[in-house]
């Protein structure tokens, strides 16, 4: 009796990093860019984690646009340096990342990689400033939507809760004010490094229940 | 310092092991920290997440006991390639908070390039070996050659058939439970104490589930036929993709040795699959003494994927020159131009393969 008839499919998880680059997060730009560069380094140095997790990355503002495609990040030589400006448009950015998902998944079945349900980790410093992004939001996280994505949201700065709590599907956190926004910036991102290696090794989405300086926001949305 | 050399008892007390330094690994698995211990250099507190029940812990208990047991040669494989635990940990009344394990030597580590400008001595995963030749490079590590890498394989094989002659069922061979040295292209295998006699838990990770054993089954010998075949395979193969691993073994120059580990990976049954010592044998250049049966059939080729499955990377400045928002909606044109530029030198190269086939 065979139990793993698809054994001959390499696992992965799709992940998207969905990160807010609009004028607020000036100040913290190079940090930014600092941290994006550490978490490279911290999947290329896990075979294990960098074979399981496929990676895109996707900047927002006034206007979304993908910074790195889904990728092995391995493949990626140097991480590109972002630049903050513009406002806080959530909804185009949502709509873009369900254009990725929809493009995406298809391109790593195609080549010999079976999916788990996509990732997204959402980090923002700011309230959205597009009226009616909620509809975009929707249309990504549509349960009907066979490839919606776990969404796992990050906020600090001036990052409004309740957002964080509409936004956030598997889980939310806001920054308790306990750190600077710097640090919570890098501590997002090595919540999502911790995500990926403890999903890695469980072969299922693991979120850690605590990052440190955030605090866990009550969500709205379960899937 | 080796394991024979530990200088306390069989069972420790957590108060008798003194200072301890900072944890090297947290919560990895059964554990909750590993910390190096001050006074006894060379050897680690591996603090469980629980302490171990009756059963578990007179396990425990025999493998520490197994070396003293064991022939000169095992000892030597125990002592030189394993992380074999040597003593069981106490806290007070309770009985297996921990164990002590033997620190991995120096030769396993190397210093990992993680970007252009920062490297960082890490232990090595035998796992880098099922990566292509160039992320070795490209992360300053050593790129073995055929001979090296029958070397860090028959190494694991001969700890896998020292496991098996013993029932012992080690369940978690993937990725990150065995090291390599870049220097004689030997190998180290961690967590040793995790083993458990004829049947233990199955210790699941992505892309090692063994296709003929249960996902609610124990694990038992015949799981680590296969798990052992596939990271042997992956190492040989330089594939990490199971489909592509085994059609790349299947091609592999030495087909004796293909022909086991492809028995133990397409067996139609658990029972049929070679044991490590068979595989040891064919190692060692001895033959292959098969039983015959048919073996289930490769699986179809995936499609090339040597390559990511990445349509563009923005091209990417090393200095800090920004990648800012489009300014219009013909964002995608820089992919464009690098795919452009990607396919011109593909077909460049075709055209020259072309020209110089016509020549001959």
């Amino acid at each position: 009796m065979t139990y793993a008839p698809d054994n001959f499919q390499q696992k992965c998880l799709p992940t998207y990093l969905v990160i807010d680059v609009s004028s607020s997060m000036q100040p913290y730009q190079a940090i930014l860019n600092r941290t994006l560069e550490k978490l490279h380094a911290e999947l290329v140095g896990s075979p294990r984690v960098s074979e399981f997790a496929q990676i895109s990355i996707i900047a927002f503002s006034t206007t979304p646009w993908v910074v790195i495609d889904m990728t092995d990040l391995e493949s990626v030589p140097v991480m590109p340096q972002v630049t903050c400006q513009g406002r806080t448009t959530y909804g185009e950015a949502f709509e873009l990342t369900r254009q990725c998902i929809d493009r995406d998944l298809p391109a790593l079945r195609a080549h010999g990689l079976a999916t788990f349900r996509p990732a997204v980790f959402f980090i923002t410093d700011g309230a959205p400033t597009d009226p009616g992004w909620e509809a975009a939001f929707d249309r990504l996280v549509d349960p009907t939507w066979p490839r919606h994505p776990h969404v796992i949201a990050y906020g600090c700065g001036e990052a409004v809760e309740s957002v964080l709590a509409r936004i956030g599907t598997r889980a939310a956190f806001t920054a308790d004010g306990g750190i600077g926004q710097d640090e919570a910036l890098a501590a997002a991102i090595s919540s999502l490094v911790n995500s990926l290696v403890a999903s890695a090794r469980a072969e299922e989405m693991r979120i850690p229940e605590q990052v440190p300086g955030y605090r866990a926001v009550k969500q709205e949305y379960v899937d | 310092m080796t394991a024979d050399a530990f200088a306390l008892p069989r069972v420790v007390d957590m108060l008798d092991l003194g200072g301890l330094d900072d944890p090297i690994a947290r919560n990895n698995g059964q554990s909750v920290a590993v910390r190096p211990i001050r006074r006894y250099d060379g050897y680690l507190v591996k603090m469980y997440v629980a302490p171990l029940a009756g059963p578990d812990c007179r396990q425990l208990d025999r493998l520490i006991a197994l070396p003293a047991a064991a022939d000169a040669r095992d000892r030597r494989l125990i002592r030189e390639h394993t992380a074999w635990p040597v003593a069981r940990v106490d806290s007070g009344r309770i009985p297996a908070v921990g164990c002590v394990l033997p620190v991995a030597p120096e030769k396993f580590r190397a210093d990992l390039r993680l970007t252009p400008t920062h490297t960082d001595r890490r232990y090595l995963d035998v796992d880098w070996l099922a990566r292509p030749d160039e992320v070795l490079t490209r992360r300053g590590l050593t790129v073995p050659g055929s001979a090296d890498r029958l070397r860090v394989c028959r190494q694991i094989m001969e700890v896998a058939a020292l496991l098996a002659r013993h029932n012992l069922v080690y369940s978690d061979w993937s990725y990150s439970n065995a090291f390599f040295s870049a220097v004689d292209w030997s190998a180290y295998v961690i967590d040793i104490d995790g083993c458990a006699e004829r049947l233990g838990p199955n210790v699941f990770q992505p892309n090692w589930d063994d296709p003929l054993t249960g996902s609610s089954a124990p694990a038992d010998t015949f799981t680590d036929r296969y798990r052992t075949a596939l990271l042997v395979g992956r190492i040989l193969s330089g594939e990490n993709h199971p489909a592509r691993m085994m059609l790349a073994l299947s091609r592999h120059p030495d087909q004796t040795l293909a022909a086991v580990l492809l028995d133990v990976l397409r067996s139609p049954k658990r029972q049929l699959r070679p044991p490590p010592s068979a595989v040891l044998a064919v190692l060692d250049g001895l033959p292959y003494l098969r039983v015959p049966f048919q073996r289930l059939p490769l699986p179809p080729d995936p499609g090339g994927r040597r390559k990511p499955p990445v349509r563009k990377i923005p091209p990417v400045p090393p200095a800090p020159v920004g990648v800012a928002p489009p300014a219009s909606p013909s964002r995608r044109a820089p992919v464009q131009a690098a795919t452009v530029t990607a396919w011109v030198a593909v077909i460049a190269v075709v055209v020259l393969l072309i020209v110089l086939a016509a020549q001959h």
